[in-house]
């Protein structure tokens, strides 16, 4: 009895260290060694080498110049420290309701029915995707609002369509932030709202 | 639905078959036999020294202390950790010590591969926490699955005639060649590939950045692939963030996606080709792959269907609905990668999300109720579900022997009074607890006030808690506030019971099973495979997890479907 307890905690210590431990501090160095940039959160920075974000994290534009992201649930909206979906069930009144107001938000920019992403939250409140759908649908207002033909914004989301991983796995989708850094790139910085 | 999408679930399931055989081959060996190479000889003695083991036989009592006692000894420890975390090293955002409910249902939930997580991750614990509390539970609890399937496979399989040894083998060694073996090398695969696609590694605090608009937000940082990698392998599911498998830091390409699902089944599935082996009839094991496998594909192809349909309340919107049901689900994934994930979180008792379950259509959570319900035996946890399909094997085989009228007989050892008891009490327990979890929740006030979610759904979130914590599943309808001290009370005592009670009944019935005189098989001896056992034994199945639950599955998600065709809101 008592020898197995002694068992039992000498056991516990090993596999704590070698599993708690070594291990993950092995994947860290190893990790760190092959793919630095993606271990460290795939950041990008801007000229002056300060992080802009992380292309793998979703950013709340407000600014109609950008194209917009979906509805968020994690916090006051992306908050990279509070990840979370809405949870609200099919048949709840909050959820329709929030579908209704980001409708009436954004209808005016497009006349053409709204793609159901752009007025769903996603799972994790930090998803850095649109469909291609959703992003051509917010093309005209981005051509008015940058004050470019809307030639050339399409021409640009082409570009930045993802196809499905090796062509079959997941589904085609747009890189937001990375989009709008674009656009800034070519038609430079919007005027920052109030 | 796309074809896109039906192509991704076929690959699937086509590569599971594929890699049941040689993965249970591996696992065969693994558990078998001491090492062939010399240098694994070596350091396994080596390990085996340090812990103080002479290796031993034990019976079927001190296998069970052993097992109970390795836990426990993990519940104090993880406990300690989250009560210190703020004294402890790498704790780089000061998080303050966790409240002791939450700490014990947390440790609780760890340590019997629940991973229910009443908490959310960037917000509570500190790295060191993560690592030396969580990581290490996810490796102790997945290896002590495999124990207690190896223990009772053993007990059903093992021939006194040829074979000296009498036990059910041993509790340590088992544990550690499953995490030595099995688990630390695979997942430290699993991790690299992670990293390599965008999964985070790293001990830095959270960044504050200025994004581009400039605004301020934080990036939460952490260990996540190490963890990731275990958490899936192991059919753990506790994430490092609040959403889990949903959030990109833990899930950023489709590949992750499909590597995830895929790691999450493999070994529950490899190991019906390792019992077929140890029961020296493989075709007995692919019986029972067969079973899990129809199971499986049918529940997977109604999820999809499900999802796939539009919200019909927002027909009256000016909506594009094509792609499916999109609240809660990631776009990357779309809705054939969520429902196929959500769906294989369920039936193995993983129970990581890669989107919120709370949003799935009535029907579509459904689904993922009826997964849990079935007893987590449609290929289940790793070892666990194995161990749960051999007691389904028992009662299928009781119930044959009923039919002909002759004394049951398993692999050629008479199953008698005893053994059946057992096996029956084992399947009566889950729904006596979440039956009763259930009702008592709805019937008071504080159960009542953690919900957000009005109206039948209501009643499916606190189903589906009790359900997801009993079956040591732990994935959730995350709507529902469980981190109050009756949810963190109660669930952690459901997710300890709903844990060992079955082990401990499991293994008596190994106990008892493993010296037994094996009779020949006659003309009247039903056969442990082909399609009419196949048949039996998902009759049996369906029969227990579904009609036991259905008066409850229809209150909950059946009324709310119709409540959403009539266009009633809560």
């Amino acid at each position: 009895m008592n020898k197995e307890i002694m068992i039992g905690l000498r056991v516990s210590l090993f596999t704590l260290f070698l599993t708690g431990l070594v291990y993950p501090f092995m994947v860290t160095e190893i990790s760190t060694l092959l793919f630095y940039k993606k271990g460290r959160g795939s950041l990008i920075f801007d000229e002056q080498n300060k992080i802009i974000g992380s292309e793998l994290i979703g950013q709340d534009f407000k600014n109609p110049a950008y194209f917009f992201l979906r509805p968020s649930a994690a916090g006051k909206g992306y908050d990279g420290m509070s990840s979370g979906g809405s949870n609200l069930a099919p048949t709840s009144k909050k959820l329709l309701k929030r579908i209704q107001e980001t409708i009436e938000k954004i209808k005016k920019d497009n006349f053409e029915s709204i793609p159901i992403d752009l007025v769903t939250a996603s799972g994790s409140g930090l998803d850095p995707h649109i469909s291609p759908q959703a992003a051509y649908w917010q093309a005209p207002r981005i051509a008015l609002k940058r004050d470019v033909s809307l030639k050339r914004v399409i021409a640009l989301i082409d570009d930045f369509v993802e196809a499905p991983q090796f062509y079959f796995l997941g589904e085609k989708r747009v890189n937001v932030l990375k989009l709008n850094l674009v656009l800034d790139q070519f038609f430079g910085s919007p005027v920052p709202l109030p | 639905m796309t074809l896109l999408g039906w192509f991704q679930i076929s690959f699937f399931f086509m590569m599971i078959v594929v890699l049941t055989k040689p993965l249970g081959l591996y696992l065969y060996h693994v558990y078998q036999k001491p090492p062939q190479i010399k240098f694994f000889r070596r350091f396994e003695i080596l390990i085996f020294q340090i812990c103080g083991l002479q290796k031993q036989e034990q019976d079927w009592k001190d296998y069970v202390f052993a097992l109970i006692l390795f836990n426990i000894i993990g519940i104090g420890v993880v406990f300690l950790i989250e009560m210190m975390q703020n004294f402890l090293p790498l704790n780089p955002q000061n998080l303050p010590t966790v409240p002791w409910d939450l700490a014990l249902n947390t440790a609780v939930s760890f340590v019997t591969h629940t991973n229910w997580q009443a908490y959310s991750g960037e917000t509570t614990l500190s790295y060191f926490t993560q690592m030396a509390g969580l990581t290490w539970q996810n490796f102790s609890a997945a290896a002590t699955g495999m124990a207690a399937f190896l223990a009772l496979a053993r007990g059903l399989t093992h021939r006194m005639n040829q074979d000296i040894e009498r036990t059910i083998g041993n509790f340590w060694v088992d544990l550690i060649r499953s995490i030595l073996y099995v688990f630390l090398p695979g997942s430290f695969i699993l991790a690299l590939i992670y990293v390599s696609q965008g999964v985070i590694q790293n001990f830095s605090p959270a960044l504050d950045i200025t994004t581009l608009e400039g605004a301020k937000q934080t990036l939460a940082m952490g260990p996540v692939a190490s963890q990731e990698a275990i958490k899936i392998l192991g059919t753990n599911g506790g994430g490092f963030f609040n959403a889990n498998s949903s959030h990109p830091f833990e899930n950023p390409t489709p590949l992750t996606n499909f590597l995830q699902m895929l790691s999450l089944i493999l070994i529950p599935a490899a190991l019906t080709y390792t019992y077929g082996k140890m029961a020296r009839n493989s075709r007995h094991g692919w019986s029972l792959f067969s079973a899990m496998f129809m199971v499986a594909i049918t529940g997977a192809v109604c999820l999809y269907y499900f999802e796939s349909q539009p919200n019909p309340l927002l027909q009256n919107l000016p909506l594009l609905q094509d792609l499916g049901n999109l609240e809660g689900k990631e776009v990357r994934f779309g809705i054939a990668g969520s429902s196929l994930f959500g769906h294989l979180a369920t039936i193995t008792s993983g129970g990581p999300s890669n989107s919120m379950y709370d949003s799935f259509s009535p029907l579509g959570g459904m689904v993922l109720l009826i997964n849990m319900l079935l007893g987590e035996v449609v290929f289940g946890g790793v070892g666990v579900g194995m161990f749960g399909m051999l007691m389904f094997v028992l009662i299928s085989v009781f119930i044959a022997g009923l039919m002909v009228g002759r004394t049951p007989e398993y692999l050629g050892k008479k199953i008698e009074g005893k053994e059946v008891r057992f096996a029956i009490l084992y399947v009566a327990l889950y729904p006596l607890l979440i039956l009763l979890g259930t009702s008592w929740s709805i019937l008071s006030s504080y159960g009542l006030s953690s919900l957000q979610n009005a109206g039948p759904h209501g009643l499916t979130e606190i189903l589906y808690a009790y359900t997801s914590a009993t079956q040591n599943n732990g994935s959730a309808f995350a709507g529902l506030n469980a981190n109050t001290l009756w949810y963190n009370l109660t669930l952690a005592i459901a997710m300890f019971i709903g844990r060992f009670l079955p082990i401990c009944l499991g293994l008596a019935i190994a106990g008892s099973m493993v010296n037994k005189k094996i009779a020949l098989p006659s003309a009247g001896t039903f056969p442990a495979q082909g399609m009419l056992f196949v048949g039996l034994l998902m009759a049996v199945i369906l029969i227990i997890g579904a009609l036991t639950f259905f008066p409850v599955l229809t209150l909950g998600p059946f009324i709310e479907n119709i409540y959403l065709l009539q266009g009633k809101t809560f």
